[in-house]
């Protein structure tokens, strides 16, 4: 099929908006606005406490405060959350991290808000915190929370075949320890929220960045105790997320909104950058026992893991460990599998969805035990990889059924990121003996979708009578490029050119639940609704036209704002045409339009279909590792994704970029710290994250076998591209020092102690070298 | 509380602010220009930056009384559309922009350079943006930026 639109490398349309400085983010919505009170919260310094009284009283005499609240003032449930409603928005009676809010103070202006929560008394009775999750299973173990019977939050269970029968016949039996970091998405935009009274239904509309303003809606309902129609939540640009903000929102939005409920005034709530760290959701750490059994040849035969992740205080998103036992064996073939997978409570902030989700922990531990492999058998990492891959019609160790038709993509990213780092020439050394080169790779599969039943999406779409459209969708625009990516799919559709389509950023009032902004999904899922919503607007203008041009349905394409017989060309007319004739014929223009995966059929061990798709990459690096000061720098980082189909190619590749970067931060420097669960690295001076000097240019490839369930084959590409670089890392260094790291991120400390450890500091070195 | 004057994106303003008051907050709140971000207040992140007098500020470590007739330009004072700038035109056409917060800050790191710096190689480019921090391109885009606007302003030159 020839494409017009689809597959073009456009400029997005929001771009002009954002180098001018006009783009709205949800904090530029204060600005002219008067009478709007200024929110501020008091967090918990302890990371586990219980509240014996708190006192209001001097802050509610500060003159210009309007409101000060605590847990007894709430309108409705003192609870929210993604999977269940446990986290306060004020604690009660009990703290679980440094980071739970327990009052809220609504003020004329920021001054007197600072200054009135600095008024409050809370009389705490301090109970030692636990920041490890290690301390806090097995027998014995301290409460994360007074009288919890246990801090284990869920547990699953995979299993696949017989696992022990693929170890009995194995030839070689490997087996690590992998350990992976609390880190934080650190997004530029840090949380915030405009609330005030609708005037009309007498609800609330709340201004937040958002990762799906329909969930916002039925979540946070309860907790204003009013019904969800009654709620209108909008979600402006949005200044990054990751997946974060997908919880952090109900932080924010909860307080504000309860405020504006009390004051039925504005109130206008945003974190500082250290409560943005302190407070919300993180990255699950993870620490994981991996087993990998193989035959002599280097075929995979089994996989044991024994997963613990760090859950925080709260549950916020607890599936982080059905993703990790999940993706256990990776993208290769195994008889057997069995992994378990717990999430432990301990008293660190809570955790949630983070670009990924699981599979970069699990990754890291499968790809740096194919590298010991193939290192063990004297094989090439390429060619084990290739070789263990999953084939069209195999079963995954989740229990899913390949299907070539929506794309099997490894081989080919793995021979195109061969053939671009030169795998087959040497590595040159550099000549100063305090510098080692090396490299590695890694390989990766990511579903498409949450996995879950009944994941879908709706959009609307409505043709204008001059032939421009406007589509509804509640998928967020959070820098990811969806407005571009439904702009170029419509188009595509309805034979418009992308100028012509606008899109509404997502509102509940007006644009239908598509679903989460998470999970690789936007754009397969919404793009399939637009397609249909597209495709019934379509129709009806054929029938339209074709009666207008006396032509037959069939004979009429849609390309480039025209409708044009193929048998006739003589007989065309504009789309605009077409909409003016479908108007005054009283033909319906406006659509919505619905996606749903193939419902998941995943049982208690884990197997069966989860996510309809899968995308496929390969990560590899070229680093240079200084064994003076154990710093690492990454020379080259080369990536071949297995998209099914770049929808605009510029964006794939802006994803792969950013995504790598966030990948290579993850391998190197990316690590909170915490004193028994109050973090002690809150701010960008502590908690690094990759600037331009840290970074090479990335070189991508991207592979396009197409997904048959996908808009025009796309699969996704938001979550891959970080996947790769921390084992493609890990393996690189152990390439250059024969030095195995099983702990990310490899900062220069840990680089150091391994090396220590592994009596590799030469006396040179050890003299000229000061481990920190 | 005292009176502060200086020169706004070429006209001359005047406001009356708090001693402890920070340029960042005065923009966005007393002139309405809120293309300029506050990422972090601590001046890590560079989502903040304008120019007095020309060099790159963060204005969220910067005090307004500090800019007392000097001459400050934030990423409105660049161009709108329409009239864009080469930079700002060079980060739409790279595919620089993604979320966007960081990006004003980026320009004006970015137009300083430029014009201290016509005819950089790649690795100044990047280096000229190292201060700031985005967390959705990797960089690699905003650095094509700045080599083709670059480039564009060399052609001008011509």
């Amino acid at each position: 099929m020839e494409l017009h639109e689809v597959g073009k490398r456009q400029i997005r349309q929001d771009a002009l908006a954002k180098v001018t400085g006009e783009a709205k983010f949800t904090a530029d919505y204060l600005a002219g606005r008067t009478g709007v009170l200024i929110a501020k919260a008091l967090y918990s310094p302890y990371s586990h406490a219980v509240i014996k009284n708190i006192d209001i009283s001097a802050a509610e005499a500060l003159p210009g405060v309007v409101r000060v609240i605590t847990a007894k003032d709430l309108p409705g449930r003192n609870g929210y959350g993604l999977m269940k409603f446990d986290k306060p928005v004020l604690a009660e009676r009990e703290v679980l991290y440094a980071g739970d809010a327990v009052a809220a103070v609504a003020a004329v202006d920021e001054e007197t808000a600072k200054k009135a929560v600095s008024l409050i008394k809370v009389d705490y009775k301090a109970i030692p915190g636990c920041g490890d999750m290690d301390l806090l299973t097995g027998e014995g173990a301290p409460a994360y929370r007074e009288g919890a019977p246990s801090n284990i939050s869920s547990v699953y269970t995979l299993v696949h075949g017989d696992a022990d029968a693929a170890f009995a016949e194995a030839d070689v039996v490997l087996e690590g320890t992998f350990a992976t970091p609390t880190v934080d998405h650190a997004y530029l935009e840090p949380d915030v929220c405009l609330s005030e009274i609708d005037p009309m239904t007498g609800g609330l509309v709340l201004i937040c960045p958002h990762h799906s303003v329909h969930l916002s809606r039925r979540t946070m309902a309860g907790v204003f105790g009013l019904p969800e129609s009654r709620i209108r939540v909008i979600s402006p640009f949005v200044g990054g997320g990751f997946g974060g903000k997908e919880d952090s929102c109900f932080d924010v939005e909860g307080i504000c909104g309860v405020l504006t409920l009390l004051t039925r005034r504005p109130v206008f709530f945003e974190l500082t950058r250290d409560e943005v760290f302190r407070e919300t959701c993180k990255r699950h750490a993870s620490k994981t026992k991996y087993r990998l059994a193989a035959d002599r040849d280097g075929n995979l035969l089994g996989v044991q893991a024994d997963i613990l992740v760090d859950k925080g205080s709260y549950v916020g998103i607890d599936i982080i460990n059905l993703r990790m036992v999940t993706y256990c064996a990776g993208p290769y073939r195994v008889k057997g599998a069995r992994a378990v997978g717990r999430s432990v409570f301990t008293n660190k902030p809570y955790t949630s969805a983070m670009r990924g989700f699981g599979v970069p922990q699990i990754a890291f531990a499968v790809e740096s035990m194919m590298d010991e492999l193939a290192r063990k058998l004297g094989k090439d990492p390429f060619e084990i990889r290739l070789q263990n891959a999953l084939r069209d019609g195999e079963e995954s160790a989740f229990g899913a059924r390949m299907h070539a038709e929506r794309g099997l993509g490894l081989p080919e990213c793995l021979a195109a990121v061969r053939e671009k780092m030169r795998w087959d020439e040497p590595l040159a050394q550099p000549g100063e003996p305090h510098l080692r080169r090396g490299r590695g790779i890694a390989a990766y599969m990511y579903g498409t979708g949450g996995g879950s039943r009944g994941e879908g999406a709706m959009v609307g779409a409505q043709l204008q009578p001059d032939g421009s459209l406007n589509l509804e969708v509640s998928i967020n625009e959070l820098g990811q490029g969806v407005i571009q990516v439904m702009s170029q799919i419509g188009a595509e559709t309805l034979g418009l050119t992308s100028d012509r389509v606008s899109l509404t950023l997502s509102d509940s009032a007006s644009s239908p639940d598509a679903g989460f902004t998470t999970a690789s999904r936007g754009t397969t899922f919404a793009g399939n609704a637009v397609i249909d919503a597209c495709t019934q607007i379509r129709e009806n203008l054929r029938g339209v036209a074709a009666r207008h041009l006396e032509e037959e349905p069939e004979a009429l394409a849609f390309c480039e704002n025209e409708v044009v017989s193929r048998t006739d060309p003589e007989k065309k007319c504009t789309v605009a045409q077409a909409a003016g004739w479908a108007r005054s014929d009283g033909v319906c223009t406006a659509a919505t339009g619905s996606w749903y995966a193939p419902m998941s059929t995943m049982n208690r061990d884990i197997q069966g279909e989860q996510m309809h798709a899968f995308a496929f990459g390969v990560a590899g690096v070229e680093i240079t590792a200084d064994l003076r000061s154990g710093a690492i720098r990454v020379d080259r980082a080369v990536q071949a994704i297995d998209v099914g189909k770049a929808v605009n190619p510029l964006q794939v590749e802006g994803q792969m970029e950013g995504g790598g970067a966030m990948g290579i931060g993850y391998g190197l420097m990316e690590e909170h710290f915490d004193r028994g669960g109050v973090l002690t690295n809150t701010s960008y001076h502590e908690y690094l994250i990759p600037t331009a000097m840290d970074l090479p240019e990335f070189e991508n490839v991207i592979v396009e076998k197409a997904n048959a369930l996908g808009p025009y084959g796309a699969k996704g590409v938001g979550e891959p591209p970080l996947i790769g670089f921390a084992p493609a890392i890990a393996n690189a260094f152990f390439d250059a020092t024969g030095v195995r790291i099983r702990q990310i991120p490899l900062t220069p400390v840990r680089v150091m102690e391994a090396l220590e450890a592994a009596g590799k500091l030469g006396q040179e070195e050890k003299k000229s070298g000061t481990p920190v | 509380m005292s009176i502060v004057r200086f020169t706004l994106n070429g006209a001359p303003v005047s406001c009356e602010v708090p001693a402890d008051a920070l340029l960042v907050d005065t923009i966005r709140s007393a002139f309405g220009l809120t293309g300029t971000k506050k990422g972090c207040g601590t001046g890590d992140c560079g989502a903040c930056t304008v120019l007095i007098d020309g060099v790159p500020v963060r204005s969220c470590i910067y005090l307004t009384c500090m800019a007392d007739g000097r001459d400050v330009v934030t990423i409105e004072g660049l161009g709108g559309p329409g009239r864009l700038t080469a930079v700002q035109q060079a980060f739409m056409d790279a595919g620089a922009v993604q979320c966007g917060y960081c990006i004003p800050g980026m320009i004006m790191v970015a137009t300083a350079f430029l014009n201290r710096n016509p005819h950089p190689t790649r690795e100044q480019a990047r280096e000229s943006v190292s201060g700031n921090l985005c967390r959705c391109t990797g960089y690699q885009k905003i650095v094509d930026a700045v080599m083709l606007a670059a480039a564009r302003l060399g052609e001008e030159g011509r």
